[in-house]
Order: C-alpha cells, then structure tokens, then sequence
C-alpha cells in the first residue's frame, strides 16, 4: 500500500515524463468507455440512440454520484463501504418525514427535507470520519460496522417492509426532481455533472484537494508538513456523505418508497467506479471525472447484455465480469505504452 | 437426616408434580421466523405477531413466541433457546432448510411437534416435522401464465424474474407450462433480484428494445413497483397490464380499485406461518390429526376477491 502511493508520488515529481503519463492515465476510463460504446453498437441498432443513451447515463446517476464523494475517500487513503445502506437509511427517514406531513406549504416543506437529507447525510459522513480518525479503526472495519447499522435501522424503520410516500401530491410535486427534463436533458444528468464540476474543482484546483491527495500518498509526510490529517480525512467522509445526501434526493422522487433492500452493493458498484476511473485504491491520485466515466461504464455493460440477444438470463453475470476486466485491460495497456 | 433428606425429596416431587399438572393445560407455541429481510419476510412476522395475539386472547392457556433469526447458525440458537424455555410445539420457517435440519430434527427428539413452513429440506418426511405447509410456487408462475392466455392469447410478453434459486425456476416451470402451444410469445427473461430498482432498470431496457410490448409478467409485487414507473415514464400506452405476485398490499389495493394495469395479482400467501401457528393450535388444545402436507393455493385475486387479502397495516 505504502510502496504504491509513494512511487506515484514519486512518478508525480519527475518532470518532463509527468504530463505525459497524468494525461494518458486521465484519458484511459474513457477509451475504455469508446471500446465499450463500439461493442454495444455493434451488439444493438437500439444501443446507439439518444433515448437509450440518456437512459443509461441516467440510471448511472446515483452510483456516479456517490463515486465522486467516495473518489475523496479513496484519494485520502480511506475507504467507505456503508454507502449503499446509508442511500437507504437516508431515503427511508426522508419519506417518513415526508409522510408526517408536518409544514403546510408544499414547496417549503420540500425545501426542508432537502435540508433534512444533506443534515442527515453528512451526519452519517461525520459519524464514519470520526470512528476512523479519533477512533482509530481501519476504514474497512469502521464502515462495515456503519454499513450494518444503517441497513439494520432500515430494516427495522419499514419492518422488513417497504416505507412508501403516501400523499399522491407530494409524489407528484418531487417527481420532476428525477423524471423531469431541462432542455432536453434529464434532471439527473445534470446534477452528475454540477456534483462532479464542484468535486473536480475542489479535488484538482484547491488547497484542500490537494491536502487530501497529500494524506492519502503518504500520512505521515503530510502530517510532518503540517497538514491536519484527521480533519481533512474527516471532511472527505463528510463530503461522501453529502454526495449520498444528493444521491437519495434523486432517488425518492422516483419509486418514492425504500424497502430493506435499496441500495445493496450500491458501495461495490461506487468503488468500482472510482477505480475503473483510473483513482489509485490505494490512495494519493483521483480523478473525478474517471469515476464519473466508470459508473456511467458500468451501466451501459448492464444495458447491452439486455438489449443484445446474445446472451442467456444465466450468463449475464459472467459476460458483465469479462466485459469489465477487458475494459480495465484495454485502460492499463494504454497506460503502460506510454 | 435420612428422613429429612427423603422429605424434601418427597416435597419437591410433590411440587414438581404440582406443576406439572397445571402445565398439562398451558400450552407454548414457539414461532421461528427469519428476519425481515425483504417485503415478503415483513408480511410473514406481521401476520405471525397477528396471530399469536389472537390465538393468546382466545385461549387464556395457551403461550405463542415468536422470535427472529438472520441466518441459518442464529436460528439454531434460537431453537435451542425455545427448547430451553420449554415449548410442546415449534412452528419454523427456516432460513436455509438443509443446514437447519438437524437443529430440528433435535427439537422433535424432545416429543415437540414441529411444523414446517415453506422451504423444505431434501428429507421432509415424519421424522423432522408433523406437518409441512408451503405455498403453490409452481402454481403461482402457472395461474399469471394462464391469466395472460385467456385474456391476450396472442400477447408478446417480457418475464421479469427473481433470484437464480429453485423458488424462482419452479415460478418459471409454471409459467413456461401453462402457455406452451399457444400464441403468447415471451420477448425476452431477465433476472430482476426482487428488487424494486433492479425491475425498474430492466424494464426500462426492455422499453428501449421493444417497441410493442403485450404484457409483463414479473413474478413478484416489489419489481412490479418499478416496472409500473418504468412504463409511466416512458409514457409508453403498449402495454395492456402487469402481472406481479406475492400479494403485496399496494398490489391488492390496486386490484381492488379496478386498476387497469394491474387487472389480477396472484397470491403466495404471508400469512402461511399464521396458517401453521393455527393448525398447531387446533392439534396441541383439541387434539385433532393435522400430519400431512398442505400446500396453500397460488389464489387470483380479482376485483371480486381482493378485500379478503387486504391488510392495511401490513408492512408488506
């Protein structure tokens, strides 16, 4: 881990080879992404319509998103395995309170339970960052106790049922937040892109982006540096969990219910994401805009073995795994040509 | 001190005797369920407490408990413990059956009665339960395969389908035999995890793949959810109805409300452990034979029926 993070850094400094090597690295998810596309377009004529595009890139909304806050997490070194049960637990407690019906004023109200869902998640991102820094836990342990906490208070907030959004009106009002348009464009879309703008910018253009690079390359040199290590590596989970706040305030308009099982292995898929996005998991190096590429990659894997008939219910998972590993494939070679 | 020692012996006897002459009339029924994992399991504990309180207030002898297990090690715990406690009866619907069967088997060894819900182990016979009581897995793929047969007999349909497990395929078995040699032709299956988002996905792409779509069966209310909203969204007018399964509040209330999209549901009933808990009854207070095997019709529900299904304060 150690011996990783500090060859990239090495790598970073060595003039002349660095904006070559940043550069091919950076493009690399998206070539994958261009092999891809090729692949589906020869296996569907339905592949390459605006529609479905749209479609994809839309159902690679919430992945996308919460890989951007997790893209900090891993850049600082840490990893948070509890997002896909906080999506749930999150969601779950915004439609309880939506169903309390307690404010009058419709819009209002909303407004409030968007304030309540960023309280909330960044909340949970505050709890995890605290365990792992003043506690002193290993991010995957920290997170896994987090991810059972949320999952089994869900669980026990539907009743192993579904919690669903009783008033018609409301569903009505919050619908357009997923299955509205802005010229042309799907709501979600568009939030992929305002999130990871404002991820990037922190991440490549501010000090403390690139404090967060600085922990997660080497801990120790940061802190001698005079970086306050617990607090940036605090405030990565907190923006993890924001972005899992924005995550839920798409995904309630659309089925506007949660059951036990929203968003399982959501954190796999995120991680997935940021890797396949050329974000080192060892730490040190992240790339927003990559993780952004492997969520909406790992959709469109999903939408081709539907829409091309080659493949069998059965085989799906097999053919999605080696689809995967040949888009990784096709990354590192042309990382390692250069 | 001889005599001393022989009186309490006597006195404890005497006690012991005592209660158990009292508990020849008290009864404990002990309940083991899995936690509520997914809608279905919820509806499964809903009905099961339902029942308990009921069965408690109409026999003031008689003691139901219910306890919760997340997988198959905790739920043989959770057998010991009831064993512990002393129950005459055990009404269980296992986790993972085959694991479990031998944590079982030790219940009954104790002369409990053992009743088994849903998911049978390869050796189901007299000497792990008294009586076994599922629901018609086969029969529920079957009566959405005949449904969609005699109201569009030349629909062109996309499956939606569960998990890979023997549950799922036996569904499929029903569905595939009930339209065999007539003119419903299946588009195109796809596995949807149970799962409310997982279905909504599917469909969609199925949306994206075929431009006239009949029907779609999806085997289970929760996809059914996601299905609905894929189609809503996609503002497509193609598709007559969904058929889901399960029996799911949402779904009942549609059906009853005259719903066009969701015409029928067919049941896999939840309330089978509470069919169980009251069989048990019936045999430890009045004594009459219940071994066999019973399995629970897969019911349509219609417009007509749905009233009877419908539990509002059910989480599922």
């Amino acid at each position: 881990m150690m011996a990783g993070s500090v060859s990239e850094a090495a790598d970073a400094t060595r003039p002349g080879r660095r904006w070559s090597r940043i550069d091919l690295r950076a493009v690399a998810p998206f070539v994958a992404l261009l092999f891809l596309l090729v692949l589906g377009a020869l296996s569907s004529d339905r592949f390459l319509t605006v529609g479905n595009l749209l479609n994809v890139a839309t159902q690679s909304a919430f992945i996308a998103i919460i890989a951007v806050g997790a893209t900090f997490v891993i850049t600082a070194g840490g990893l948070d395995l509890s997002v896909g049960s906080m999506v749930a637990f999150v969601a779950s407690l915004l439609i309880l309170f939506l169903n309390t019906g307690a404010l009058g004023s419709p819009a209002l109200f909303l407004a409030v339970t968007v304030l309540l869902s960023f309280a909330v998640g960044g909340f949970c991102g505050l709890g995890n960052g605290l365990i792992v820094t003043k506690g002193g836990i290993e991010p995957f342990i920290a997170t896994l106790g987090t991810m059972g906490i949320f999952r089994g208070l869900t669980t026990w907030l539907s009743q192993g049922g579904a919690i669903s959004l009783h008033s018609m009106d409301l569903q009505n009002l919050c619908r357009p937040v997923y299955f509205g348009t802005v010229i042309g464009i799907p709501v979600p879309i568009i939030m992929i892109f305002i999130v990871a703008g404002i991820g990037a910018f922190l991440l490549n253009r501010t000090g403390f982006g690139r404090h967060v690079a600085a922990v997660g390359s080497n801990e120790d040199v940061a802190r001698y540096s005079g970086i306050k290590v617990s607090r940036v590596r605090i405030v990565t989970y907190i923006l993890q969990g924001l972005c899992v706040a924005i995550a839920v305030i798409l995904y309630v308009p659309r089925l506007g219910s949660t059951t036990a099982t929203t968003g399982i292995m959501w954190e796999l898929q995120a991680i997935t994401a940021v890797i396949i996005g050329g974000t080192a998991l060892t730490g040190g190096v992240g790339r927003i805009w990559g993780s952004v590429c492997g969520a909406f990659l790992l959709e469109a894997v999903g939408n081709i073995m539907i829409l091309s008939n080659y493949a069998s219910e059965y085989l799906i998972g097999a053919i999605q795994g080696t689809i995967i590993i040949a888009a990784m494939l096709v990354q590192r070679s042309l990382v390692r040509k250069s | 001190m001889r005599t001393r020692v022989a009186g309490i012996a006597v006195a404890a006897l005497t006690t012991l005797g005592a209660t158990q002459a009292a508990g020849a009339k008290d009864y404990t029924i002990g309940v083991s369920v899995p936690t509520a994992d997914h809608g279905w399991a919820g509806g499964i504990i809903f009905q099961a407490e339902r029942v308990a309180k009921l069965l408690m207030a109409e026999h003031p002898g008689l003691k139901v408990i219910v306890k919760t297990s997340s997988d198959p090690v905790s739920q043989a715990n959770a057998l010991e413990d009831l064993t512990t406690e002393g129950v005459e009866a055990l009404v269980i619907l296992p986790i993972d059956p085959n694991p479990l069967v031998n944590a079982i088997r030790e219940v009954k060894s104790h002369g409990t009665f053992v009743a088994l819900v849903d998911r049978s182990p390869s050796v189901n016979d007299s000497s792990v339960r008294d009586f076994y009581i599922a629901g018609n897995n086969y029969g529920l793929g079957a009566a959405a395969g005949d449904y969609i047969k005699a109201h569009t007999p030349d629909a062109r349909i996309v499956v939606i389908r569960g998990l890979p497990i023997p549950i799922d395929q036996e569904r499929q078995n029903g569905f595939d035999n009930a339209i065999k040699g007539s003119n419903v032709k299946i588009l195109a299956k796809q596995y949807g995890n149970w799962s409310r988002d997982d279905a909504f996905k599917v469909m969609q792409d199925f949306l994206t793949k075929y431009s006239q779509i009949d029907a779609v069966w999806c085997q289970d209310d929760d996809m059914g959810v996601g299905v609905l909203q894929a189609i809503k969204q996609a503002k497509r007018t193609d598709i007559k109805y969904v058929i889901g399964g399960a029996g799911s509040k949402e779904f009942i209330k549609k059906v009853m409300d005259g719903d066009k999209m969701v015409p029928v549901d067919v049941l896999y009933p939840d309330t089978m452990v509470a069919t169980a808990m009251e069989i048990t009854a019936a045999h430890l207070l009045d004594k009459v034979t219940v071994a066999g095997t019973y399995t629970l019709d897969a019911t349509l529900v219609t417009p007509a029926n749905a009233k009877e299904y419908y539990f509002p304060d059910s989480p599922y």
